[in-house]
């Protein structure tokens, strides 16, 4: 009974010139902003969709949702929900961002580290004395490279 | 008459840079009245040009959408720098 509630607070509906528009609410205590936007990015393509921040409320983005295409309340009502589950997974990803991203970096420097420290800078130069020259073909095999080997 | 549909941006959500990138590109469709409120707010009339009129809803939220993706492009980059 309780989450019925917090679900219609949090989900409106009306009407204006363009048609019909949900409007869901984020709390930015809860979800960041950065989670609502790359939440919005990826529904760009499935629906219009605008945010605000409401003048008595500037701690929440309010978003509202409208078809590309003419749905029922009830389709409509079942975007609102999957962006909001959207929401959740992102918010989910940015929380294991802040909490991981340390160790992430320090195995990447580590990673490129090692690679730099393996190769001494005068390996890193490229010999390019065996570069074919005009009058040279690959027919010629100067290093020898169809030879046999092993057995 | 000219179809308008008025919004309220918020500077903190859709950068000016935004803005400025969107009404350059949708130029040829509507034409922009902006009204700066406050410092981070400002009223946007987006009037849909003539030729667009039997499309001005796709037009209108064409445009919303078209800034709403530089808008998160340009502060997930800001995050990221």
């Amino acid at each position: 009974m309780t989450s019925d509630l917090q679900v219609a607070d949090a989900l409106r509906w009306g009407t204006d010139s363009l048609g019909v528009v949900a409007y869901l609410s984020a709390d930015t205590s809860i979800y960041s902003k950065t989670a609502v936007f790359k939440t919005a990015y990826w529904y760009t393509d499935r629906c219009y969709l605008f945010l605000s921040r409401p003048l008595d409320s500037p701690e929440t983005i309010q978003v509202e949702i409208r078809a590309r295409t003419t749905l029922s309340r009830d389709e409509l009502l079942s975007l609102c929900r999957e962006f909001a589950n959207n929401l959740i997974d992102q918010q989910v990803r940015q929380d294991v961002i802040a909490e991981t991203g340390n160790i992430r970096d320090a195995l990447v420097k580590k990673a490129f580290f090692e690679g730099s420290t393996h190769l001494g800078s005068d390996k890193l130069h490229s010999n390019e004395e065996h570069i074919p020259t005009a009058d040279q073909s690959y027919k010629d095999d100067p290093l020898k490279i169809t030879r046999t080997t092993g057995s | 008459m000219s179809f308008e549909f008025t919004k309220t941006i918020d500077h903190s959500l859709y950068p000016r840079k935004a803005l400025a990138e969107a009404r350059q590109v949708y130029r040829d469709y509507c034409t922009l009245n902006i009204v700066p409120l406050t410092n981070d707010r400002a009223q946007v009339t987006i009037v849909v040009n003539d030729k667009y009129e039997d499309d001005c809803r796709q037009v209108v939220l064409d445009f919303l959408n078209y800034m709403l993706d530089r808008s998160a492009q340009i502060l997930l980059e800001e995050d990221a720098g």
